[in-house]
């Protein structure tokens, strides 16, 4: 009888781990994760900066002090039709630019290969991508770095009579690593005074409003980049990965964990991030109204 | 945090003194950097009161002084078997601006070969008022986020080698004064050699990964650490 108690407490035990791993459990997850990464996020930016000295940083000029920007993140293309009604609405006037800010497929070819035939001319429609943990899986940096080149890198957007800088981060591996981190702080050390609003865009969010399987950031990492965008006045921090969206003001820097704008995503919402009179704010998008 | 150590703390003694010198690296530190803590256990009866205070020395952070703890704990018995139970507050000034504060409950029970810990932090950011008035925020933009729950938990195995030295095997997202988000596991090895019923020396070396549960695992840092508990009758 003994025995069989023990036995029935192991076993709980035992249970723990194909729970844990069903946790998230997607049928797009690749579980090779659960042990090895493929790449790391030092060697992603050290060839995400080769990228970029070969590609003149982005600085788009519009006509008018108010613009937007369209942000969605968690597409997890497969499925293409809420990308798509984003798309059409990233034409229509006043829309500078749209981000996708990871997520943006499955990490198979695929549905890389279904979302590179969706995306406009660039010099039509200017659109900025970044790699979330999904696009990474089944070694899918090697096809996004193929197909769109680099996931770190900043860009800026002109008007009449002042710019905006947006710097776009790979988190995708749970962590910026030190080689982008060190980047980060060089770019707003020099940078940020000749702009007038600094937005940041990453993948994974940095605050936890629930429990989730979803990962994060690890604390010490959130608590030097709290730091440093209270520091250098970051106006706006646009996150995805949670899929629920949430919105976290924190003295002069607002942190926007967006909703997925994937299919099977019943409660589907981009970001409509608005510059107006000079200042930054923004507005959900739904797709699907909750019924 | 006084967690790992709460059912080796002074059964037999009033107070006890645990120093230890943490040397490691990460993705945010900006090279090695090296903490030193000193904790103060002091017995009540079933109740023990701790107290600990970190000094960090990295080229990422300017404040020396990083984080302050305090606990009171009480150890009764469930089936002969004693648990302990702890309260604590956790306070980090980890940047000149900002705050990091914890509080919260958690269980420690222990077997022979096995340790149990399973309880919750809940985690306050905040800006300070010197920092309020520095960066212009009026009073009606929040200044705080507070991150509700978390839970924490810890599982470890032991493996005396000897009369004197134990090996401990230990999964975690906790340890001393910092508390991860809980799909952020470590993995730690500890050696405890106990010199005489007054001091133990203790070292162990931790790694941090990122990403287990739902991205793809990936290095962020390690460290080891060197420390000595005397126990003071």
């Amino acid at each position: 009888m003994e025995n069989k108690i023990k036995l029935f407490k192991a076993s709980h035990f035992l249970l723990l781990f194909p729970v844990l791993l069903l946790f998230n459990c997607y049928e797009d997850v690749d579980y090779s994760g659960y042990l090895r990464s493929t790449d790391r996020v030092n060697d992603r930016f050290v060839q995400s900066n080769e990228w970029n000295k070969n590609h003149p940083l982005k600085n788009l000029v519009v006509n008018t002090d108010n613009y937007q920007v369209l942000v969605a993140a968690d597409n997890h293309i497969g499925g293409v039709t809420n990308f798509k009604l984003m798309l059409e609405a990233s034409k229509k006037t006043g829309n500078a630019a749209f981000v996708l800010v990871g997520d943006i497929v499955t990490g198979k070819k695929d549905d890389y290969l279904v979302f590179k035939n969706l995306l406009p001319n660039i010099d039509e429609v200017p659109y900025f991508l970044m790699v979330g943990n999904h696009d990474l899986y089944y070694d899918g940096w090697k096809l996004y770095y193929d197909y769109f080149g680099t996931t770190t890198y900043y860009f800026s957007i002109q008007t009449p009579t002042a710019k905006d800088i947006f710097i776009c981060l790979d988190s995708g591996g749970g962590t910026l690593g030190n080689k982008q981190l060190a980047w980060l702080k060089n770019i707003l050390t020099t940078e940020r005074d000749v702009y007038r609003n600094c937005i940041v865009f990453t993948h994974v969010n940095f605050f936890r409003n629930r429990h989730t399987g979803s990962t994060n950031l690890l604390v010490p990492e959130i608590n030097v980049l709290l730091d440093l965008f209270v520091h250098y006045c970051v106006d706006m921090v646009i996150t995805g990965h949670d899929h629920i969206p949430f919105v976290h003001v924190f003295g002069n820097t607002t942190y926007i964990t967006l909703a997925a704008l994937a299919d099977f995503d019943r409660n589907a919402s981009y970001l409509k991030l608005g510059i107006n009179e000079g200042k930054a704010g923004y507005e959900f998008i739904s797709l699907q109204p909750i019924k | 945090m006084s967690f790992s150590f709460s059912n080796q703390q002074a059964v037999y003694s009033q107070i006890s003194i645990d120093n230890y010198i943490d040397v490691g690296r990460n993705n945010v530190s900006e090279g090695v950097y090296s903490d030193f803590s000193t904790l103060i256990l002091a017995d009540a009866g079933s109740f023990t009161v701790s107290s600990g205070a970190l000094l960090s020395f990295t080229n990422a952070q300017k404040n020396i002084f990083s984080a302050y703890f305090l606990s009171i704990s009480r150890n009764i018995y469930e089936r002969n078997h004693p648990i302990n139970i702890e309260a604590f507050d956790l306070w980090k000034p980890f940047s000149e601006d900002l705050r990091e504060y914890n509080f919260g409950f958690i269980a420690d029970f222990r077997t022979k070969q096995f340790g149990f810990n399973l309880g919750f932090n809940s985690r306050l950011y905040s800006f300070t008022r010197v920092a309020k008035i520095k960066y212009n925020i009026p009073d009606s933009i929040s200044t705080r986020v507070w991150v509700p729950i978390n839970l924490m938990y810890q599982l470890s195995y032991f493996l005396p080698l000897n009369k004197k030295t134990l090996l401990e095997v230990r999964v975690t997202d906790f340890n001393t004064y910092t508390i991860l988000q809980e799909t952020n596991p470590m993995i730690l090895t500890k050696f405890t050699y106990t010199l005489n019923d007054k001091i133990q020396f203790h070292s162990e070396l931790c790694y941090m990964q990122v990403g287990l549960l739902n991205i793809r695992v990936n290095y962020f840092g390690y460290y080891l650490r060197g420390g000595v508990l005397w126990k003071i009758k």
